[in-house]
Order: C-alpha cells, then structure tokens, then sequence
C-alpha cells in the first residue's frame, strides 16, 4: 500500500474515455470485482435509448466508476480528509447498486409487489449494501456511514456530493450520455463548476462560488436540454412503456412469481436477495421471451427488439386545453391508473386491445427547477439560482403522448377517439403524422 | 382536500392573488397541523419544511392554467400567483365542497398576515422551529433550536426563534 494518501486512490488504473484514466483503492477495487457490481456491466445506463440513438448502450458499470471519480475531485476540491474522501468515493461508487433491469423501470414492478415502498431502488441499495456478504465484508462497520450517506441522512457536503441538484452523479451521467450518444446538449465547463465548489461554514452545505454562476447555469439548463431530447425521446419513451407493459402482464401471468420480488419487512428475504442480484437487462429478456407461460408478453418484447413500436398518435399540452376547465381539472388530478383507465377507454373505443394505446403523461419542467434548489454564495450571501437566474420553472411544459399502431389510419381514428374521450374538440388533440 | 385544492383556496381566500412560492409551501405546512387529512410528506430544504408534492401541484396549478405565474428575476425576484378564471370557479366549487377546510385556511392566513404580511422569511422560520421542536419531543432551548437547525442546514438567529415561536403560539402550534 502506498504511503502518499493521494496514492491509494491509484492501486488500479482503468482507462475512461472522458477523464482518461479512474483510479481505484484497493477497498474499491475488491468492490468492484463483486458479483453484484459486476452486474451493472448489463445494465444500461439509459435503458431503451437505443432504440433512438444507436450507441445509448453504455452501463451503469462505467458511470458507476465515473460518478466515483467526479465525487473524489469534489471531496479534493472541498479539502476533505482521507476517511471521508473513501466514503464518498465507495458512495458514489455504489449509488446505483440496487438498480433493477433497465434501470428505473424495474422499479415500478418492485412497487406492485411492495405497496408501501416509496424509493425502490434506495431500500434495496441498502438492502445490497448491508447484506450483501461480498459487499459486507469488504465494507465491515464502515457499511453504515456508506448508507447513511446514499439515504442523506444528516445533511452535509459529503452527502451533497453524493445526491443533490448537482452531485457527481448528474455531473458524470450528464457528460457521459451526451458522450456515448454523440449530442452536445449535455456538455458543461466541469472545471468551472469543480473550481467554484465551497462548504459553507455556518452549515457544511455544499454551495457554488457566485463566479461559477454561469457554469451552473449551463449544466443546468444541459440537463433540460438532455430530458427533452434524449431521456423523454418520444421512442425512447415508448419503448420504455411497452417494455413495462410487458412487465405487467408477466406479473400478472405468472412468469414472473411476485414472491421472488417481495422485500419483505426488516432484513430482506433470501429468495429476493438471490433472484434480485441475478437480474440485468439480458436475463429479464430472456426470462420473459423463453418462458412456457409467456404470450402477450413476449410477443412485446419481441417487437420492442424489432423496432416494431407503438407510433405517436397525437401529442397535446394542458396550455392547449386552456379553456376547458373540466378537462383540465380531469387531468391534473389524474393518478398514474387515472391515466391507464383513460388509455383503456381509448382503445375500447377505437376497437383496440389495451396494450396497443399508451396514454402519457410526460412532466419533464417540475423535476428541474423547483425542488432542491442549487445554492449560490457570494460572500457572506447566499442565493438561490432559480430566483436569480432568467430560466423559470414556468418556461417549460407537461405534454400528454398517445400511443398507437404504425398504421397512420389506424392512428388518426386514435386521435378522434382521444378528443372524443376527453371531451375536446379534435383539432386540439393535434394528429401525428 | 388535496394539494390543488388547498393551493387554489389560499390564493382565493387572500384575494385571488398570492406573492411567494416559499411562502404558499410554510402555509400548507401549518395546514398539515391544523387541518385532518391533509398530510403531503415535508421534508427538510433550504427554505424550511418542503414538500415535493406541494410544489408539484403549484407547478400543475399553473401548466392546467388555474393560475397565472408571473417570475421576478433578480436578488429580489421571486413568483407571484394570479387566478385565472378557470381558477376561480375551481376555487369557488372546492370551496363550496370543503367548507371547513376553507374555514381553517382562512383562519391560518389571518393569523400570519397579522403576524407578517405573509412575508415568507418570517413564516420559513416557524415552519423550521416547528418542525425542530415536533422533531425533538421533547423542551428546547434557543440554543438547542439553533443546533438542530445547523444540522438541517438552516441559519437560526435568536430573533428568528422569537418571531418564529410567537407565530406558532398565534397558530396554536406552540405552547
């Protein structure tokens, strides 16, 4: 082991195409080689993506290490010591290791065998953290520190670093997608933000010097600019909902028992940690597509892996159902089964089985600037970006998308029916081409 | 009484407009208090108690135009809510079907106008006493007011407790 502190951050090297090379201690070394965290190698980080931009196909293997580094040059940054700096690395490092197949979307079927979990994916990070036996013995009593750090429980500028509105997280998943997709929407001056980074010293918070401002402003509105074209790609979207569809019905069908996906209360149940940790975006394929009960199930599976997708039918925003208090009140306080109730009557309507409409909601502004505000200091001042900065919250929009069959008669008999459905007239349920 | 419903009886009640969106979040924080049923989880923020649900549905309020937003930029800046006239009669109706809980937000928003205008810093900070003081369980001191809120990131002066539990007592909220 070498002496220099800065040096065991290096007892392996592995090559990064957007910092050149990761460093990696020794402790994050033997983490990283642990089955669990290995799985992430076939988990991609951007779900369906590719189905729109060809090569989203890389993991949250390599974001994993990435988000690592990023977090280390902020702990620098900030002049952390040697102990907290290695928590907030192997934090970092394993903030996504209770990530389900295609990521996010795994966790919805987790909430329909767990009602009562709020953050699925949170609750079984710590789950894989504190049983893992691998991840258990590598970490020993430090488990805790790692956990209390991912699930911020006392609010500092490490646990900032780990989550919140600019953690390594988004400051290394930002720059890498925008990398391996090949757009620049999501490219920043990363040295600016890195260079202005402070602790206050009245709380430990992590804040922005006001000279990084402009920096901010631009990772800021990167992350906008990658919601609306790339993370809600109206093909990635779809996919992602048929995908989940596909989840549904296997639930409902038996080919994917519930109970190897129940938590359970307090430590969690063998069978979950075992079927759960051998899951990845493949093997759910695989389950589903060769599966004696499979039907309906498989044959969206299939098609999502032909490019055989449900096609836009037509797209509308609340601001263009302006006058109609009662539709618009009927859709703001629309729950997600709301939404599939009136995607259900849609399709009845229009002679079509229920998985062949998807109506969605897609909220890209609310996530962006109101909550968990990006802090700015300018001396003794501190100030909130959203307040000071010219992009308001009300500069962006909620969009409805209803899905359909390719065929284009198929799809305009679908927008009549939405309209008719909704009780608007049909040029305000404008019709895809 | 949902988030929506809540949000368009305060910006009614104190006359079809409404300066702050920090300030809306602390109302509806006190109305977790005093009004049964409504409980959209708070956790702790910058700005005091926050609610992701609250804040969701006064974006929606705005994007299904039931009220108009209108953003200052600057030191200064802030929002400012106008009802629409979609907002008035979903006002009007929510306040017809909830007429106690349009009784309890009017009597919440008298009390804090009396208090402070409604400016926000004043009813951030009893927001964050409250919430310190229904957190600890137990007789706090100024100073153990103070170190919790250091701990939640929050900056609490002496001034800021008096005012702050004085606001409470007014709500009765605080003995």
């Amino acid at each position: 082991m070498p002496d220099s502190p800065s040096l065991r951050f290096r007892h392996k090297s592995v090559r990064d195409p957007l910092y050149g090379f990761i460093g990696l201690s020794e402790k994050e070394t033997r983490l990283v080689d642990t089955p669990l965290f290995q799985r992430l190698r076939s988990i991609k980080q951007l779900s369906h993506a590719f189905v729109a931009y060809p090569s989203a196909i890389h993991t949250r293997f390599e974001h994993s290490l990435g988000c690592m580094h990023i977090a280390g040059k902020m702990c620098d940054e900030l002049g952390f010591g040697h102990q907290d700096k290695e928590d907030v690395r192997i934090a970092a490092l394993l903030h996504d290791i209770g990530h389900g197949p295609f990521s996010h979307l795994f966790e919805d079927v987790i909430r329909l065998c767990n009602p009562g979990i709020d953050e699925p994916h949170e609750r079984i990070s710590e789950i894989m953290i504190t049983e893992n036996r691998d991840i258990e013995k590598i970490l020993g009593d430090g488990k805790h520190r790692i956990v209390d750090l991912l699930q911020k429980r006392r609010p500092t500028s490490a646990s900032d670093i780990v989550s919140s509105s600019i953690d390594a997280d988004k400051l290394d998943y930002l720059l890498r997608d925008s990398y391996h997709i090949g757009v620049a929407y999501g490219k920043f001056d990363l040295d600016r933000i890195l260079h202005t980074l402070r602790r206050d010293p009245r709380d430990a918070a992590l804040r922005i010097d006001v000279k990084g401002k402009d920096a901010v402003e631009n990772y800021r509105l990167g992350r906008h600019l990658m919601h609306i074209q790339v993370y809600h790609h109206h093909a990635r979207l779809v996919a992602d909902l048929m995908f989940l569809n596909a989840l549904r019905i296997a639930l409902d069908n038996g080919v994917i028992d519930a109970e190897d996906l129940r938590i359970g209360d307090g430590p969690a149940n063998s069978r979950f940690l075992d079927f759960y940790g051998g899951l990845d975006d493949n093997s759910v394929y695989d389950l589903i597509t060769n599966h004696p009960k499979a039907g309906l199930d498989r044959e969206i599976l299939q098609n999502i892996k032909r490019r055989r997708l449900l096609k836009r039918a037509c797209d509308f925003t609340p601001k263009e159902l302006a006058q109609n208090a009662d539709v618009n009140h009927r859709l703001m306080k629309a729950k997600p089964e709301d939404l599939d109730e009136i995607s259900a009557q849609i399709a009845a309507r229009a002679g079509l089985r229920p998985h062949e409409i998807i109506f969605h909601k897609a909220d890209i502004p609310i996530k962006l600037y109101n909550n968990n505000p990006i802090m700015l200091t300018s001396r003794e001042k501190v100030i909130n970006l959203s307040e000071y900065s010219p992009f308001k919250s009300s500069d962006s929009a909620i969009r409805y998308l209803v899905y359909g069959p390719a065929d284009a008669g198929v799809r305009k008999k679908i927008a009549s029916e939405a309209a008719k459905e909704l009780g608007v007239d049909e040029k305000i349920v404008s019709h895809v081409e | 009484m949902d988030c929506h419903d809540a949000l368009i009886m305060t910006v009614n009640e104190n006359g079809g407009e409404f300066h702050s969106r920090t300030a809306l979040q602390k109302l509806c924080y006190f109305y977790t208090k005093k009004i049964s049923g409504f409980d959209p989880k708070y956790v702790p923020h910058f700005y005091g108690p926050f609610s992701d649900k609250v804040a969701s549905a006064l974006t929606e309020l705005s994007e299904f135009s039931f009220v108009n937003e209108i953003a200052y930029s600057g030191f200064y800046g802030g929002y400012t809510y106008e009802l629409t006239k979609m907002g008035r009669e979903y006002a009007e109706k929510a306040s017809g079907e909830l007429p106690d809980e349009r009784e309890q937000i009017s009597g919440i928003l008298e009390t804090c106008r009396k208090h402070c205008g409604l400016k926000p810093a004043p009813l951030s900070y009893a927001a964050k006493c409250h919430y310190i003081l229904s957190n600890d369980g137990r007789e706090c001191t100024s100073t153990d007011i103070k170190n919790a809120g250091r701990d939640l990131h929050w900056d609490i002066t002496d001034d800021d407790i008096s005012g702050g539990i004085n606001l409470l007592q007014g709500l009765g909220l605080a003995r």
